[in-house]
């Protein structure tokens, strides 16, 4: 028990995927323009890591190593899929502010690489474990990040408007401002990291 | 050889399974998002050219389907259309026609008279969806151009010469000519069925 805990909350800090791992930076640059579309993005992309983590470890014996990618893709592509088509029908105005990156989840490292490195040698419960941890990681980064973008680039929080009379540097919202926000946080998570590791 | 049979046979499986579950999700999620759809992008563009028409019923709850041809597989091809109504009797139907600009999706949504002063005349036209050229096609949705056609009578096809081409974009203003043409086609076609 202690073991699937402990691979459920490595996503949140030790392996925290955009920063820790830099992994996935496409969607996380391109879609973290206001916290709600990060949190979306980050939502689809735990749904399709858990149940992708889950099925390649389910059928992890029966496939030959020499197709084993093409196998890990064909899973992660229906559910991508399936997000797809669930977010039109339940969440219309996210699925058309996040456009391409829907279908484009299929290409995130995060997912395939969890299916390689993870979930194609371990049991289900620790691959879903894993799964729901490092998605949950995830979202909290995309979330976080859009959220300083949405503050600082529009003034607003979520949409709803935080302080009258301020005028929002723009600059944060577009896309030069993704790569100077990314990396700032970068900065602040690798400095706290260098302090955890020199007090130990 | 055993080992290229397992393959095969795994691989197969795996992509059959998949087409089989998105089969069945894509049963299951294509009522749902079409009418996401059509109350997130078409109600709008219906109350636009609706505007000022007093109508008091629901055009979006009384839509009607009509079928306009069929595709390669023989099966029909249908649009909505709705109707505006006043004290029980259709005043206006709205229709929409998606055709091909410079990019294809350029769909519009046509308003066509059917009682009072308006009878047998276009009332406004909509832009739905436009995906033209920016700062050119895209133009077709401002007001200045689509204007033009309010109040032209259905009697005959509108000629692609007889009207204010958008500048720079022949191509679309043709485009949109052709989806009004094609509307009061299929209004025709199915007047009964859509004054009912």
């Amino acid at each position: 028990m202690a073991k699937v805990v402990k691979e459920f909350t490595k996503g949140f800090w030790e392996q925290l995927p955009p920063f820790k791992l830099v992994l996935g930076l496409c969607p996380t640059l391109a879609v973290t323009t206001s916290a709600e579309n990060g949190a979306g993005m980050g939502v689809a992309t735990t749904f399709v890591l858990v149940c992708s983590n889950i099925i390649v470890s389910l059928i992890r014996k029966v496939i030959p190593n020499e197709v084993r990618i093409a196998s890990f893709i064909v899973v992660i592509a229906s559910f991508v899929v399936i997000t797809e088509l669930m977010m039109q029908a339940y969440a219309y105005p996210l699925y058309q502010s996040l456009g391409i990156f829907i279908p484009l989840i299929v290409v995130n490292c995060i997912i395939l690489g969890r299916a390689e490195a993870f979930a194609s040698k371990r049991g289900v419960l620790d691959s879903a474990a894993d799964g729901l941890g490092i998605g949950i990681g995830y979202t909290i980064a995309l979330t976080v990040l859009g959220a300083i973008r949405e503050i600082i680039g529009s003034g607003k929080i979520f949409g709803h408007v935080l302080f009258g009379g301020f005028m929002p540097l723009r600059f944060l919202i577009e896309p030069p401002g993704a790569f100077v926000a990314l990396g700032s946080m970068l900065a602040i998570i690798n400095f706290i990291s260098a302090r955890q590791k020199s007090r130990r | 050889m055993r080992k290229i049979i397992r393959m095969v046979v795994v691989l197969t499986l795996i992509t059959g399974l998949s087409g089989m579950t998105l089969a069945y999700v894509d049963k299951f999620t294509a009522k749902p998002i079409e009418d996401t759809k059509i109350k997130l992008v078409k109600a709008p563009a219906v109350q636009e050219v609706f505007e000022g028409l007093g109508a008091d019923n629901d055009p979006i709850a009384d839509r009607k389907k009509v079928v306009v041809g069929k595709d390669s597989h023989n099966r029909d091809i249908s649009i909505f259309a709705f109707p505006a109504k006043k004290g029980g009797q259709v005043i206006a139907v709205a229709l929409e026609t998606i055709v091909t600009g410079y990019n294809p999706g350029l769909g519009v949504m046509t308003a066509i008279g059917t009682a009072g002063k308006d009878k047998g005349k276009i009332i406004r036209i909509g832009i739905t969806s436009n995906a033209e050229t920016p700062g050119k096609g895209s133009r077709a949705s401002e007001p200045g151009f689509k204007g033009q056609f309010s109040g032209r009578p259905t009697g005959e096809a509108i000629s692609p010469t007889g009207i204010d081409a958008l500048s720079g974009a022949t191509v679309t203003s043709r485009a949109v000519v052709e989806a009004i043409n094609e509307a009061v086609k299929i209004f025709k076609a199915n007047q009964d069925k859509l004054m009912s």
